[in-house]
């Protein structure tokens, strides 16, 4: 990872746990787990810029696992593709920023969060639209492992697979971690899901969902089929000290203590 | 042309008027209305997502969402229920220019394939939905309308027919949230929505048989409603009859949320489906006359209508099954005064009767 790379992802680090901390926001285990998936798509891959970010078509990134939606605006934000004050008015009274965001290309000064709904097992089947109905530029769509046990998930995926959509990139984010235990006791779909969707006709790589240099040569792999990027990553990663004093639900839903807080500050 | 030839031919000319246009039907629909298209235009823009529903919705807002007019063409007994989160998510919320065509919705769609093809809830579900339209097509004039409008109209929007349709297909105003007068009449106000217009029109025609003239209302667009057409018929301080053949939530709420609104005292009788029987077996009219209480809509209706000299004269009103209609009035329910009987005339059930003083003379 070069140094600019470090000194950015440290600084949306920052930004994400001081205004996590100010304002209460919660899931932040998830939001961890796929911020450098995150940062590479917006940073290195997509092409999304100020000026085609109101386009109809562009390149687009599509967060299905909807709780992660706090990290992509923080770092849309530190990218400057939307107002750094959107930060501060997540989830508030009023506000046009919230876990459901009504925009799409109708308000420009979000035009840049692509699809807005809160519930898992969309994001794939909308992806799917998308990079049916563009077949000139690239969609992205980030799942969760866990998530893919909606069945409306593989029923996306057997239509992307057998469309070849070759525009649809399919990141899992494997945390390997659902709310209440690991996905291993509940269902497993972080084991099979790979040979699964590559059986439905997708190009597999693997890589360490931490690793900006990995994530990137993934992304940057070439295929007539449409890809699943499965990325290996920690849920909560830089918070597991949390995870020795809760339990793994309240651990998905924490938000941050003051104790909590400092000894993040303390680490940096 | 039938039903299906008529929506097959609408399919195609919006197709070619269009070229931004793309169709997404399941298995089954692409069969049934598909093969118009194929060879007349690009084939990425017929879709066959085959047996998945929710991702035939996803697909669907995503696919409007790169600038394509998308029709999402399939039966609401599968779509609605089934993928119901990502119609108000992923379509509705997020405004998606999508159109949905639901065909074969209500009782008389599919009523031999039981409970899990009965199309019955749709209204009730989608007019709840934000940006959404609700349209009931009940005749091959509001189906072309309403395929017309939609081309227009930049956001989501539900459209349904019943598989029959009224086979009059009366010609009458249509205009979009508005009601639509279908005949004239005093005597009680009929309203009904998509295939329940034929019923509203043969009850017409016996109720004129037995000397009545109920006005006929067509409800065919159920979001936005007309609420100011409904309180102008509630001013008509006559009894108001609706028949839906969905279940409560849909026509019939929409009709009582405005009479008690209104504040006005009015005698309103709805005819919906009762889901309690749900597990009956068997054709369309059986199921009607057992879920909707057709058997007992007319004499229901005619203790409506009963006025305060109807206790001295007594009408016994009874239904000849052909149309027509026997009208025996006795003073205090004993003495014969008057009978009426409907004649057929050519082709009409309706026009004029014949008269017997005390119930034997022919008078007229």
């Amino acid at each position: 990872m070069s140094d600019t790379d470090n000194k950015r992802i440290k600084k949306i680090k920052e930004l994400l746990f001081n205004k996590s901390y100010e304002h209460h926001i919660s899931h932040l285990p998830s939001n961890l787990s796929c911020l450098e998936i995150l940062y590479v798509l917006y940073h290195k891959i997509a092409h999304i810029t100020n000026d085609n970010k109101a386009d109809v078509v562009r390149d687009r990134i599509i967060v299905s696992k909807e709780h992660a939606r706090w990290v992509q605006l923080v770092i849309l934000a530190e990218a400057g593709l939307i107002d750094m004050a959107c930060l501060d008015r997540f989830k508030a009274d009023g506000s046009d920023v919230g876990q459901d965001m009504y925009n799409w290309v109708g308000s420009k000064d979000i035009a840049a969060i692509d699809y807005g709904s809160s519930s898992l097992g969309h994001g794939l089947s909308v992806g799917a639209g998308l990079a049916y109905g563009d077949p000139q530029h690239e969609t992205y769509v980030i799942v969760g492992d866990g998530e893919l046990q909606e069945g409306s998930c593989w029923e996306a995926l057997m239509f992307a697979g057998q469309h070849k959509l070759k525009n649809l990139t399919v990141i899992i984010d494997r945390n390997r971690l659902q709310i209440d235990d690991y996905t291993k006791n509940i269902i497993n779909t972080s084991s099979f899901s790979p040979e699964a969707i590559e059986k439905l006709g997708f190009c597999i790589i693997e890589c360490d969902g931490h690793n900006v240099d990995e994530l990137e040569k993934a992304l940057q792999t070439k295929s007539n089929l449409p890809r699943c990027i499965v990325a290996n990553t920690v849920k909560g990663k830089e918070l597991e000290f949390i995870l020795k004093t809760r339990d793994f639900a309240p651990f998905h839903w924490m938000t941050l203590t003051e104790e909590e807080f400092k000894t993040l500050k303390q680490g940096d | 042309m039938n039903k299906e030839m008529v929506l097959n031919e609408k399919i195609l000319e919006v197709a070619l008027a269009d070229p931004n246009s793309y169709f997404v039907f399941m298995d089954g629909t692409a069969f049934v209305h598909a093969s118009k298209l194929r060879g007349k235009i690009a084939e990425e823009r017929i879709i066959n997502a085959g047996i998945g529903e929710q991702n035939a919705a996803g697909f669907a807002a995503g696919l409007s969402k790169t600038g394509k007019k998308v029709y999402l063409i399939c039966c609401p007994f599968f779509l609605v229920t089934r993928a119901y989160e990502q119609i108000r998510d992923d379509i509705a919320y997020n405004n998606a220019n999508v159109t949905i065509w639901a065909t074969k919705s209500g009782i008389v769609s599919y009523p031999q394939g039981g409970y899990g093809h009965w199309g019955i809830e749709d209204i009730s579900l989608m007019r709840n939905l934000p940006n959404m339209i609700v349209a009931n097509c009940a005749t091959e004039n509001e189906l072309v309308y309403y395929w017309n409008y939609s081309k227009a109209h930049q956001g989501p929007m539900y459209l349904m027919d019943e598989n029959c349709w009224c086979r009059e297909n009366p010609d009458f105003k249509i205009e979009f949230g508005k009601l639509s007068v279908v005949k004239k009449g005093k005597d009680f106000i009929i309203i009904t929505t998509g295939h329940a217009l034929e019923k509203g029109l043969m009850l017409r025609a016996r109720f004129r048989a037995a000397g009545y003239k109920p006005m006929l209302v067509d409800c065919h667009c159920l979001k936005p409603f007309d609420e100011k057409g409904i309180q102008k018929l509630i001013q008509k301080g006559k009894p108001i009859i609706s028949i839906d053949e969905h279940t409560q939530g849909g026509l019939t709420d929409l009709i009582s949320q405005v009479i008690a609104k209104s504040g006005k005292k009015v005698t309103y009788l709805p005819f919906f489906v009762h889901t309690d029987k749900c597990n009956l077996v068997g054709g369309y009219e059986y199921l009607a006359n057992q879920m909707m209480g057709y058997e007992k809509m007319d004499q229901q209706i005619l203790r409506c209508l009963k006025k305060w000299y109807h206790y001295l004269i007594c009408p016994k009103i009874t239904f000849l099954g052909d149309g027509r209609a026997k009208v025996k009035y006795k003073l205090f329910g004993v003495f014969p005064v008057l009978k009426t009987v409907s004649r057929k005339k050519k082709g009409h059930h309706l026009s004029s009767r014949k008269y017997y003083l005390f119930g034997f003379l022919r008078i007229f």
